[in-house]
């Protein structure tokens, strides 16, 4: 039987909410996405909910709470929260400095470019 | 006994002995004193010494015939023996010094010898004169045909020769004599150069060192000239002060080309800076539109997908719109971006004279409901820079945008205040600052991107994130500068640098 996955996908942008959760429902039903519009709320929300998702999307450009701030107060969370999630940076900024900095913190797994594929969701998945 | 006794004189015989032994007693006797006369009078003559002893020789001499002329009466043949002997000495020491130096009196020469020998020398003496006047017309033409200013001072400090440089350019008919014997302040009194070159004199006659040093004279209004000054001491044979050797170079060219050239290199640098700056706003500006265009137009491909496999004609219908409400935003980001390409093009745009003031109050009034509405105070201080020459509808756009933003986020506790003021800084910039109290922003969070496009820091419905990225294009597309000073909750202050560029 597959394990159950829940995803975050943190981001702004409502069309690429739907996209991705079109994307991924693609991918089979064992499969759940949750949406945050910004980081404050996702924040919240993963102190609040009884288990940690598995993998989290994060946009960097974001009203309220941008990506960078999501990243500093994720930092500051338990290990014992934080140490399952693979966290992906996602976003459509191709500025060196931005992918340089992402790239160097150790919570994060990655850095990809938008628009997001099919492939890349299939590794994330993996 | 007498020697009249002792013999057989006759009376004639005796006296004559007597009278010719007195007589060249004198003769002895007076020989010496001339020559002692001749030798005080010509105290350059050599041969001093033996001159001596010949008269030392000779006195005794004549003092033995006296000695023989007194034994006639008187029988001292003791004293004549004991005189005898010092003139034997006297004589055989005259001798032997005679000997010694007659090796050296025959190098003296003969008096047709040193004639001739005098001719020679004059003659040589003559071609000598000759070609040392050769020479100075020589050094005189050299130092008449150079075009720097030659003067030499004599110990006192006054002229004591000038070449024609230094007469053609004083003018005014002056002559060498003109200067010859006096001071520079008494011959150039209102020269604007006299003052520092009597100056420099006096340093190389009180220091003995050589000074030379450069200055500029406004000689005619408007006309620089520049003068590079070498002074050099003088010094006699015995090594005391002589006077001063002073050469003035005209090397106004050299400077003006010098100060041209450093224009042109100050001119490179501010044209590589400027250069510089446009590659940087450049790759900025393909950094917003690559992440502008790349979301929506990602989006857009995603939707194509979805409406591709979409299997009832409502979902089919739901993502056109989702396309639709992508492709609107997509129209507005590229018409934002063409604004701010339509900036970057536009450098040459015409400026014109304008006042803060009046520039501020028609903005008011194209927002005056907004700002009634706020219930917000303006006030303007631009005492200390009225105008600035710049293009008006960028001036409208960045007081609008300043305005209208210091409205927007105004804080909800307190009725905003708005502070307009100007100045000029030293370096000629000038500055204009808007002061708020409204809700500020978190500048180490955000002060990084707080003029980029799509940026918006408040959760404010109408916020779109384009006024200050435009704001601060237009601003950067004339040069300028733009930055924020901001407290959250407390507010903000926006500072416009207008033309920092051109004090680079």
């Amino acid at each position: 039987m597959i394990k159950a996955k829940t995803l975050f996908v943190i981001d702004d942008d409502a069309i690429y909410q739907l996209i991705t959760q079109k994307e991924l429902e693609q991918h089979g039903p064992h499969i759940t996405c949750k949406n945050y519009y910004n980081g404050a709320s996702a924040l919240q929300a993963l102190q609040e909910l009884p288990e940690p998702p598995a993998i989290i999307l994060l946009d960097l450009n974001m009203p309220i709470m941008d990506g960078w701030e999501f990243l500093e107060a994720y930092q500051q969370l338990p290990t014992s929260l934080t140490q399952h999630i693979q966290l992906y940076v996602v976003s459509s900024s191709i500025d060196y400095r931005d992918i340089d900095r992402a790239k160097e913190n150790p919570l994060v797994s990655d850095f990809i470019i938008k628009p997001i594929t099919s492939t890349n969701f299939s590794q994330i998945l993996q | 006994m007498p020697r009249w006794i002792c013999g057989r004189w006759s009376e004639g015989h005796g006296w004559l002995y007597i009278v010719a032994n007195i007589s060249i007693f004198i003769a002895y006797f007076t020989i010496p004193l001339l020559l002692l006369s001749f030798l005080k009078r010509r105290k350059n003559t050599s041969f001093r010494g033996i001159f001596i002893w010949f008269s030392l020789f000779i006195v005794f001499c004549g003092l033995t015939h006296l000695v023989d002329a007194i034994m006639f009466w008187y029988p001292v043949y003791r004293l004549n023996a004991i005189l005898l002997s010092t003139t034997a000495l006297v004589s055989l020491i005259t001798v032997f010094k005679l000997y010694k130096l007659i090796p050296k009196a025959l190098q003296l020469k003969s008096l047709s010898e040193l004639e001739n020998e005098l001719q020679r020398r004059t003659v040589e003496l003559e071609e000598t004169n000759i070609l040392l006047h050769k020479r100075e017309l020589g050094f005189k033409t050299l130092v008449n045909s150079n075009p720097d200013m030659i003067a030499e001072f004599d110990a006192k400090l006054t002229y004591k020769f000038v070449n024609k440089a230094i007469l053609n350019a004083v003018g005014s008919g002056r002559k060498s004599e003109d200067f010859i014997g006096k001071t520079p302040v008494e011959v150039l009194p209102t020269h604007p150069h006299t003052t520092a070159f009597v100056k420099n004199l006096q340093h190389v006659k009180t220091h003995l060192e050589p000074v030379a040093y450069e200055v500029n004279t406004e000689i005619t209004p408007g006309s620089n000239f520049y003068f590079f000054v070498e002074m050099i001491p003088l010094f006699d044979e015995n090594n005391r002060f002589d006077g001063v050797l002073a050469i003035t170079k005209n090397v106004t060219n050299d400077r003006l080309r010098e100060i041209e050239l450093n224009a042109n290199i100050s001119d490179l640098n501010k044209l590589s800076k400027r250069l510089d700056y446009k590659i940087h706003t450049l790759q900025e500006f393909a950094y917003i539109v690559s992440h502008n265009l790349r979301s929506p137009v990602g989006n857009l491909v995603s939707l194509q997908k979805l409406f591709d496999t979409a299997e009832t004609q409502a979902e089919k219908l739901f993502f056109a719109t989702k396309t639709f409400e992508v492709i609107d935003g997509l129209n507005n980001t590229v018409k934002d971006l063409s604004d701010v390409v339509s900036i970057d093009q536009n450098t040459h745009i015409e400026r014109q004279l304008l006042s803060f003031e009046e520039v501020l109050q028609s903005q008011i009034t194209t927002i005056s409901q907004q700002i009634q509405q706020a219930g917000a105070t303006i006030t303007t201080n631009f005492s200390g820079c009225a105008s600035i020459c710049y293009p008006k509808i960028y001036l409208d756009s960045i007081l609008l945008n300043l305005l209208t933003n210091a409205v927007k986020y105004a804080s909800p506790h307190r009725p905003p205040t708005i502070h307009f003021t100007t100045y000029v800084t030293q370096k000629g910039i000038i500055v204009l600052e808007c002061t708020d109290n409204g809700l500020g922003i978190d500048l180490e969070k955000y002060g990084h991107k707080i003029f980029s496009l799509h940026k918006t820091f408040h959760n404010n419905a109408d916020a779109r994130g384009v006024g200050l990225f435009i704001t601060k294009n237009q601003i950067q597309s004339l040069g300028g500068r733009i930055s924020v000073k901001s407290t959250p909750n407390v507010g903000s202050t926006f500072i416009i640098h207008f033309n920092e560029m051109d004090v680079l």
